[in-house]
């Protein structure tokens, strides 16, 4: 159930009254029972697959650590994330591989046999096999010991909060908290409530006005003119940033609101200046994962072999994140460009140093935020689109050109939309902006009491009254 | 001591949530009380509301209300311009047809397409379609999804829970809500409340839905002074488009995603047999509709059925024929009915 759905505030507001009015030691209990509740609603087989998977690294865990020889302990580490990698990869390309078979053998099937023989991709698997991953290496490298308990280890990796699309936690930050509770203060509970409202005007005011406009252009790229694939391309972000930095901030707010701190997920990711820096503000929760457990060792490994070594592990982590978004070549592209793009930055740091002393700070700022979007605008194309040659087509098309006239720069939203799309993205960026800076919260909470509630009162009436509440899924649900 | 100070804290937060949301509690128990819309529960007849009302609902209840005792099988779809079209006049032409209105303001194809699949499923004879478009209602492929222009569940298949929570929500709109309760409390119409309110009682007929035009009123009372109170409606010397005698055309506007819909809908008009006429409102512009589209029209739909109005001739010559440069007045909607059937009858 989505986030924003009937079914689930229903089953949020009898969580939060369980949890608070049972005994403690109950708590955790009752996060299992409304996890099991909140992925089973779905389809019962995504919650035997996730019990599975969690059970098994469960276990995986404790014979990791029970093994202490160090042939041994890398044989059982090498078995365990096998076994998880392996189940992911089935199901992630299952369907990809089984049309592939059917081409081959010359059985055309017809699209409503293909749907029915299809396997379902469990939801979230993506995210709570890398956190499986991430918590039996750091048992591998001793950094963490086995969890024993295993009610709060299933909440570990189930808490329905974050279960849907992350943030992917590592096991030293949420198990902790798990172990050894802290009361709520009414503090947090204030600050998860304003950022799940934050989370809804990014979701419901920004990018649920976008969307339908840019599917409908992304949906028929070759009837668009050149200028509306510009357009569509240059707001794409916007809408993907809207959608998951929204579903993330619902999800660490709703987490608070259990006592729970989640890792955040996104910091102002369009002030990077370069693409690496980029990744170190967007999807943080995978991009460090991606780093820790992927571009460290490997690049550990290729030391040896100097730049080479170097490109070479930029090239296969980032592939890595392409394929882990999704089975196909312009998944791949997508990771592969972000992987080219930052080793290019590498190699020309100096010439850019010299570039910035030469027009000055402010003037090499805005060029290289402008440049640093663009990049990845573009490298999204190949993330939205269904194939390469699409993703190919697009790029190929995007001009200035008009079909009928300049009213096409709208993309066929209406001025309301764009009024309103428009100023949610300023004030959500100058909140971003003002946040890194000051607590905005904290000063909120400063404030008197007419302020503040005038302030609480102007967001609900305005997600009451502009707020896109037909909208219930989100972008990175299909991973 | 802890849990205290939890409890204490869990409380706190809940009595002030509760503050919160008790103002909204409110307005939404008015919500539910008046049902301005007119949608929550069933009327018998929709044509006394104080606020303008969803077309596209208001018509389908009228239609499902009155099916049983009148076997509609004629039908007047498209925009707005549909009201210079009085279903009794095009039922002089069509024969034994019944006919209603099933138009909306600024209508699309995609919500062409939906009404008559909604006629289809509910067992409906289409037999006779008059179907009045302009160049804009051509290019619109896609359903809207604001309150005054969604369409019922049973018309475009989206469930109760969203179309309701769509009027739910208009009803917490500013631009909503400031004119309803002002009117509530002092009955009194004001400008700012155009769009919103309805100050001017009956507006449909409750069979036909006919339109009521106030405006025919206005005219009748101030006769040529009419036109002269209204003149800023009609000119607009900066706009390009504005007739300056010279033949201009339109640029085309049909493209694959609305030529498959189109094809979509004949296919539908074939299963039923529809006798169809599309019109092409005259534009008091005087803009042609592009010559690719009319072409595609007529291959689609059959060269005769296609009537094109648009551009400069003698039904776009006189101004005492719009109501403001968008809308024509019925002399003219029967004007053009008569000379089409004439020629159909001649051939």
């Amino acid at each position: 159930m989505s986030f924003i759905s009937i079914n689930f505030i229903v089953l949020f507001i009898s969580t939060f009254i369980l949890f608070y009015t049972l005994n403690a030691k109950y708590r955790k209990y009752v996060l299992l029972l409304s996890s099991a509740v909140f992925i089973g609603f779905y389809h019962i087989g995504f919650l035997i697959t996730a019990v599975f998977i969690s059970l098994a690294t469960y276990y995986f865990g404790q014979w990791v650590d029970a093994s202490k020889r160090e042939k041994r302990r890398n044989c059982s580490f090498i078995v365990s994330i096998g076994i998880l990698i392996g189940v992911w990869l089935a199901f992630r390309y299952a369907n990809p591989l089984m049309e592939h078979f059917r081409a081959l053998i010359g059985l055309t099937a017809s699209t409503e046999t293909s749907h029915a023989n299809s396997i379902l991709f469990p939801l979230g698997i993506s995210f709570y096999t890398f956190q499986a991953m991430s918590y039996l290496t750091e048992i591998y490298w001793q950094e963490e010991k086995p969890e024993k308990d295993l009610s709060i280890f299933m909440v570990y990796m189930l808490f329905f909060m974050k279960f849907l699309s992350g943030p992917i936690e590592r096991p030293g930050e949420l198990l902790p908290q798990l172990r050894r509770p802290k009361p709520i203060s009414y503090n947090s509970l204030v600050y998860g409530t304003e950022l799940i409202v934050t989370g809804m005007i990014k979701k419901l005011v920004l990018a649920d006005y976008l969307a339908p406009y840019l599917d409908g252009i992304f949906g028929s790229i070759h009837s668009a003119s050149g200028v509306q694939l510009l357009m569509a391309c240059l707001l794409y972000p916007v809408e993907i940033y809207g959608d998951f930095s929204g579903y993330t901030d619902m999800a660490l707010g709703g987490a608070r609101l259990f006592g729970l701190q989640l890792a955040p997920n996104f910091n102002r990711p369009f002030a990077a200046l370069t693409t690496s820096d980029f990744w170190r503000r967007w999807h943080m929760s995978l991009s460090f994962w991606i780093r820790d457990y992927l571009y460290l060792p490997l690049s550990s490994a290729l030391r040896r072999h100097g730049q080479t070594g170097v490109f070479l592990s930029l090239f296969l982590t980032f592939v890595g994140l392409g394929v882990w978004h999704g089975a196909g070549w312009n998944y791949v592209a997508y990771g592969v460009i972000q992987g080219v793009v930052i080793f290019y930055e590498m190699k020309t740091s100096t010439f850019r140093k010299k570039v910035k002393n030469w027009l000055g700070n402010p003037i090499f700022i805005t060029l290289s935020i402008i440049r640093t979007y663009l990049i990845f605008a573009v490298s999204l194309l190949f993330f939205r689109l269904d194939s390469l040659s699409s993703a190919i087509y697009y790029i190929k098309n995007i001009s200035f050109q008009v079909n009928t006239s300049w009213k096409e720069l709208n993309i066929g939203m209406s001025d309301h939309n764009c009024i309103v799309a428009s100023s949610a993205l300023v004030l959500i960026l100058i909140y971003e902006y003002l946040m890194s800076k000051h607590n905005l919260f904290d000063l909120l909470a400063k404030q008197p009491t007419w302020v503040r509630w005038g302030i609480y009162y102007l967001l609900a009436i305005v997600l009451f009254s502009v707020g896109q509440f037909s909208s219930d899924s989100f972008i990175y649900l299909q991973f | 001591m802890k849990r205290d100070k939890e409890k204490a804290a869990i409380t706190k937060f809940i009595l002030k949530l509760l503050m919160l949301f008790i103002p909204f509690l409110i307005m939404l128990s008015f919500y539910f009380k008046d049902d301005p819309f007119m949608v929550l529960r069933h009327y018998t007849r929709y044509d006394h509301s104080p606020v303008l009302l969803n077309e596209g609902c208001v018509e389908w209840q009228m239609y499902l209300n009155n099916r049983d005792s009148i076997t509609f099988n004629s039908f007047i779809m498209g925009n707005s311009c549909t009201m210079a079209y009085p279903c009794r006049e095009w039922e002089k032409h069509i024969g034994s047809g019944r006919a209603m209105r099933l138009s909306g303001p600024a209508e699309s194809m995609m919500a062409i397409y939906h009404k008559l699949q909604a006629l289809d499923k509910a067992g409906a004879p289409i037999k006779n379609v008059l179907m009045i478009l302009d160049k804009e209602s051509l290019k619109k492929y896609q359903l809207k999804t604001g309150y005054s222009n969604i369409l019922p569940p049973a018309v475009s298949g989206i469930s109760n829970f969203k179309f309701q929570e769509t009027f739910c929500q208009a009803f917490f709109y500013p631009k909503f809500l400031i004119p309803y309760i002002d009117y509530k409390i002092f009955h009194q119409y004001r400008h700012y409340m155009r769009g919103i309110i309805n100050p001017y009682g009956a507006v449909r007929d409750s069979v036909t839905n006919d339109v009521i035009n106030p405006r025919e009123t206005m005219i009748k009372e101030k006769g040529e002074a009419y036109w002269k109170d209204e003149a800023s409606k009609f000119e607009n010397p900066k706009d390009p488009h504005y007739r300056d005698g010279k033949y201009k055309e339109a640029q085309p506007v049909l493209f694959d995603n609305q030529i498959n819909l189109l094809w979509r809908i004949e296919k539908l008009l074939q299963k039923h047999h529809t006798a169809i006429k599309i019109i092409i409102s005259p534009d008091y512009n005087q803009i042609c509709i592009n010559r690719k589209d009319l072409e595609m029209l007529k291959r689609i739909f059959g060269a005769g059925n296609i009537f094109d109005f648009s551009g400069i001739n003698k039904y776009t010559a006189d101004i005492h024929n719009y109501y403001e440069g968008g809308h024509y007045r019925p002399i003219l909607g029967t004007r053009i009915l008569q000379d089409i059937y004439r020629n159909q009858r001649q051939e």
